[in-house]
């Protein structure tokens, strides 16, 4: 890798690290409002009770459940922002490949849900055990899942899963809608060959080829292990 | 005295539900939507004194509410709600023709102060 290269890997590894934390910081602040305006509500029902209306016990119950619900949505945000911020702790790492899609799918709902796009989970039930960098597949699986998202028009709808060969995973993240390739996508794509080659993997199909739907990424069970292609990244 | 009617918009439900539950509790005429599309068809339909509305939202989000609600009824009162890192895009709604902002956590009584004021500064238009 040169200079610039691993300047732009740096700098672009950053800002996903970025932007995922700041995205969970967000989710987890809507969390803290909805408990705040919950305990609130608690307390004007206490307040509200009288002799003559006493307090509704079942409400408070109700209202307390709601609290529980957020607290184990507030749980669920810290846990998978705190796996994911560990995921940089060693450069190689054996890993369980499911958990680190699904975390992905996790951080990127936000995203999702901002630009109005269902973020559909097909991955396995199975584990399936990696040797790779953690911080890396995932920002390279973010690449596809963001630039699916950016492109969505009328379907909206985004497929992520993966299968397993003897070789290695193959990774799918599949748009219904077509995916853009212009320029800036095209810059992308060469980031994310560049980040695929650090994982001794290969973006098998690109946004470039028809359909022009799908991200295909082949990873080996060990770094440098074999690759399902030795074919340059396409588009 | 009558009642100040209130729309309150957030994406998310269970602050909706809340705040409006709150607000109904100290006898104002509260209603709320989740999306801005809503706020708007909801605000065809309904007489409401002020709007209260989610900076950040998928879709429509605050600022291209108060947009196109001043377009329509510039009578009508809004307040952009805003939460961390969106004071730019609250001051950018004030530019618009919002009456003020509210930075979230939500502290019940003011937000009810700057509704009464934001209320007080022009009558609203029965339509």
């Amino acid at each position: 890798m040169s200079g610039s290269q691993s300047r732009r890997k740096r700098n672009e590894s950053l800002a996903f690290f970025g932007t995922m934390i700041a995205g969970q910081s967000h989710e987890l602040t809507n969390v803290l409002n909805i408990i705040s305006e919950l305990a609130g509500l608690q307390h004007d029902l206490l307040k509200a009770g009288d002799d003559d209306r006493p307090v509704d016990l079942s409400r408070l119950q109700e209202v307390a459940s709601r609290i529980k619900n957020q607290v184990d949505r507030g749980e669920t945000i810290i846990r998978n922002t705190n796996q994911f911020a560990h995921s940089v702790d060693l450069p190689v790492a054996v890993f369980d490949l499911k958990e680190a899609i699904d975390r992905v799918l996790f951080l990127a709902e936000r995203s999702a849900r901002l630009a109005q796009v269902e973020l559909i989970s097909r991955v396995p039930e199975e584990s399936m055990a990696l040797e790779n960098n953690p911080f890396s597949l995932q920002q390279a699986v973010f690449i596809c899942i963001d630039l699916a998202l950016r492109s969505a028009t009328d379907e909206r709808r985004v497929t992520v899963g993966y299968s397993l060969g003897e070789d290695g995973a193959e990774i799918r993240i599949v748009s219904a809608d077509t995916v853009s390739h212009d320029d800036p996508v095209t810059d992308k794509l060469g980031f994310l060959g560049l980040l695929l080659a650090d994982l001794g993997g290969v973006l098998v199909k690109g946004p470039g080829e028809e359909p022009h739907n799908a991200f295909v990424l082949h990873l080996p069970l060990h770094p440098g292990g074999s690759s399902a292609s030795d074919e340059p990244v396409r588009g | 005295m009558c009642a100040l009617r209130v729309l309150f918009v957030d994406d998310e439900e269970e602050l909706v539900s809340a705040v409006v539950e709150r607000l109904q509790l100290r006898g104002i005429e509260a209603q709320g939507a989740t999306t801005g599309s809503d706020a708007l068809n909801l605000i065809e339909e309904t007489t409401y004194d002020v709007i209260a509305v989610d900076v950040k939202m998928p879709g429509l989000g605050g600022l291209e509410v108060v947009q196109r609600v001043k377009e329509r009824h510039p009578e009508l009162q809004m307040i952009l709600l805003s939460g961390h890192g969106s004071r730019d895009d609250a001051e950018e709604g004030r530019r618009l023709g919002a009456f003020d902002y509210v930075e979230k956590p939500i502290n019940i009584d003011i937000f009810i102060n700057i509704l009464r004021k934001a209320a007080g500064s022009v009558k609203s238009v029965t339509r």
